[in-house]
């Protein structure tokens, strides 16, 4: 019993440390919990914190960077304006003492000469400098603009190569050239420019070596370009010397400037250069044997404003009456365009002989005309090469020139021989010579429903009509601007600008103007009284669509282009 | 000997050119902006102008304009002098309808060619 007493007591005791033990842990729990709590909260403030720091830090970093990259502009345009003036004085002094070194060799006083020669040539190096940190500098400013021209590239090489042979040989360097023939379209100065830049410095950095350049079409990624090659057998580079080789201002190591001269812009230019022209320069070199650099090149596309082909908006039968116009200057092109555009030719344009010969193959036009003054290629050397091709020996040539040469032009095969400025009624007698049958009278489709404006076009260019069209009277409007049709045809219901509105505008457009330009509405709407007043006078006629005849139709337009539009006796807008 | 006429703002320039010039022999009349580039192209009647681009009062360009668009001063070759490396404003300077054009500072000897060239071109045709 006391055992069982004392077994008793036993388990209770036990039972209450552990009920101890439990209300322990519960409030460790608890403890725990609350401390949880607050950490927790803790977190969140700090986290809260954080994220305010880190948008805070993000838009000084934002701020930071954005006056850097204005810095860096700034930085780049008043270099670009320094440049600039320090090259005035500059002028004066190469001028100066180059002409002074002249006059001192004449007169043989020739210790003064040689001393002039000095100056005359320090300021020609200090000239190359700054041009080199205007150039990177308009680079950097994003203000060097490419100019793209076609041109022959062993001519361009054989050009540089001249210019470079003497600073090659200065230390009996033997430079091979091999240049595959063919024609490409890049920026000539850039090109020539990188160029340079890598075979003065393989002269540079080469004595009594090599040098070797090669020129070849290739492709790369499927894309046609050109490979050029510049190798020499000079004093190479390390590979540490290579890993900041077409960065500004570092050249190998500051002992070369010393020793080699330049900036060290050169590479970097060049590079520069290269990205401009969407290609790119790569280099290897093994120290102490030589360097190569190789220039990969795009063919870069044709641009739009270089060759046009106005006129024939809608692409149908272009060449028929295909005028081509060369001419360097923009603005001639753009007067013999209206002319000839007048005169119902579609105009083809180029801005140089080359475009002009390629544009003359392609199109094959009825009659080209030839601007004889031209940079590059003038228009004899033009004149010469069509003659040349059984693909173009056929067509008219007019040549265009200041000065009066018709003998030698005649001699060459030009068909007419014309003196600036030109005469309208001169071309247009050459024009009459050589496109007799053009088709002078444009006719204007304003009609948003295709099915109806290609019944229209098909019924009038049967007839020999030359047909434009507009879906709605705003792309009317536009078109006007570069055409001038002889006749309208007018749907009334358009989207955008329906008809009425487009006889406002046009009624505005036109006010002042002399010559009429008959409109005939044609619609499907019922024409009320206040449709027909806001079209009063400004309407030839108005047809009902679907309810008109073939043969009235026409009868009408060809009254009206015969000029009886122009009557004001005549009854407007009377009904069908 | 042919006369050549020089349109430059630049004091320094021009004396430098003109003497230059004289030396090799030619005949040199100066003007001093573009106004009065094209008034002494019509007085004087060059065989060749020289014309700088940036001129006050009237531009190189207009001034080139002005001189191609009337009958009596459209044959005189011009030759526009440009800064180095503007691609824009050799493109501008053809536009305008220059003949031929060359950087500056001179390149002396290439400058005389061109001159020549243009002399000699004129000369032949005329």
């Amino acid at each position: 019993m006391e055992n069982l007493h004392a077994e008793l007591a036993d388990l209770r005791g036990e039972l209450e440390r552990e009920r101890n033990e439990r209300m322990k842990a519960k409030r460790l729990a608890e403890r725990k919990e609350e401390e949880n709590g607050r950490l927790t909260n803790e977190l969140r403030l700090l986290n809260d914190r954080l994220e305010a720091m880190v948008s805070e830090r993000t838009a000084e970093l934002e701020k930071a960077r954005d006056e850097a990259v204005e810095a860096n502009r700034t930085k780049s345009q008043f270099l670009a304006n320094m440049s600039h003036e320090l090259r005035t004085p500059l002028n004066a002094i190469i001028g100066y003492s180059e002409m002074l070194r002249e006059e001192a060799e004449e007169a043989d006083v020739l210790g003064i000469a040689e001393d002039l020669g000095k100056i005359h040539q320090a300021g020609k190096h200090l000239l190359t400098l700054i041009n080199d940190i205007l150039d990177l500098s308009k680079i950097e400013a994003g203000k060097m603009d490419l100019y793209l021209e076609t041109c022959d590239l062993p001519s361009l090489i054989q050009d540089v190569v001249t210019t470079v042979t003497p600073l090659i040989e200065q230390k009996g360097n033997r430079l091979t050239v091999e240049v595959q023939p063919g024609e490409l379209r890049t920026d000539v100065t850039k090109l020539r420019q990188i160029l340079f830049n890598l075979l003065s410095n393989a002269g540079k950095f080469t004595s009594e070596g090599s040098i070797s350049l090669t020129a070849a079409f290739g492709e790369e990624r499927g894309k046609p370009g050109v490979l050029l090659r510049v190798k020499d057998t000079g004093i190479g580079m390390t590979e540490e010397q290579m890993d900041h080789l077409f960065q500004a201002f570092r050249q190998a190591d500051s002992s070369t400037t010393k020793k080699y001269g330049g900036t060290g812009l050169g590479l970097a230019i060049s590079q520069k250069l290269c990205h401009m022209l969407e290609g790119r320069i790569e280099a290897a070199s093994v120290f102490g044997q030589g360097s190569t650099f190789s220039v990969y090149l795009p063919l870069l596309r044709e641009e739009e404003k270089e060759a046009v082909l106005p006129s024939a908006p809608f692409g149908a039968k272009a060449a028929a009456d295909t005028v081509l116009v060369i001419d360097d200057d923009p603005t001639a092109l753009h007067l013999m365009q209206r002319l000839l555009g007048k005169e119902g030719c579609s105009v083809a344009l180029a801005r140089s002989g080359q475009e002009g010969i390629r544009l003359a193959r392609e199109l094959q036009p009825k009659l080209i005309s030839l601007d004889v003054l031209m940079p590059g290629m003038d228009g004899w050397s033009v004149l010469a090469e069509l003659k040349n091709d059984p693909q173009t020996a056929s067509i008219p040539v007019i040549m265009i020139s200041m000065t009066d040469e018709k003998s030698l032009g005649y001699a060459l095969g030009a068909s007419e021989f014309l003196t600036k400025p030109v005469y309208k009624e001169r071309l247009i007698a050459a024009l009459d010579k050589y496109v007799p049958k053009r088709q002078l009278d444009p006719i204007l489709i304003i009609e948003d429903d295709t099915t109806t404006s290609q019944m229209m076009t098909y019924m009038l260019e049967r007839e020999g009509y030359r047909v434009h069209r507009a879906e709605d009277g705003l792309k009317a409007l536009d078109l006007l601007e570069k055409l001038e049709p002889k006749l309208i045809l007018l749907d009334l219901m358009m989207p955008n600008m329906d008809g009425f509105e487009f006889v406002e505008k046009l009624r505005e457009r036109r006010a002042g103007t002399s010559g009429s330009l008959p409109i005939i509405v044609l619609t499907a709407k019922d024409i009320t009284e206040e449709d027909r007043r806001r079209l009063n006078g400004f309407a030839e006629k108005i047809v009902q669509k679907g309810s008109f005849r073939r043969e009235l139709l026409l009868e009408e337009i060809r009254f009206l282009l015969n000029g009886a539009g122009q009557d004001a006796s005549r009854p407007a807008a009377k009904d069908d | 000997m042919a006369k050549i006429l020089l349109v430059e703002d630049n004091e320094l320039n021009r004396d430098m050119l003109s003497r230059r010039l004289q030396r090799k022999g030619f005949e040199v009349v100066m003007a001093i902006d573009g106004e009065k580039g094209v008034e002494a192209a019509r007085t004087e009647s060059p065989d060749l102008i020289l014309m700088d681009m940036s001129l006050p009062v009237l531009d190189g360009w207009s001034a080139t304009r002005a001189l191609k668009a009337e009958e009596r001063t459209r044959s005189i070759p011009i030759i526009a002098l440009t800064a180095h490396a503007m691609a824009s404003d050799r493109e501008k300077a053809l536009d305008a309808g220059c003949d031929d054009f060359d950087t500056k500072p001179v390149e002396w000897l290439r400058l005389l060619g061109k001159i020549e060239q243009h002399l000699n071109l004129s000369g032949s045709r005329a």
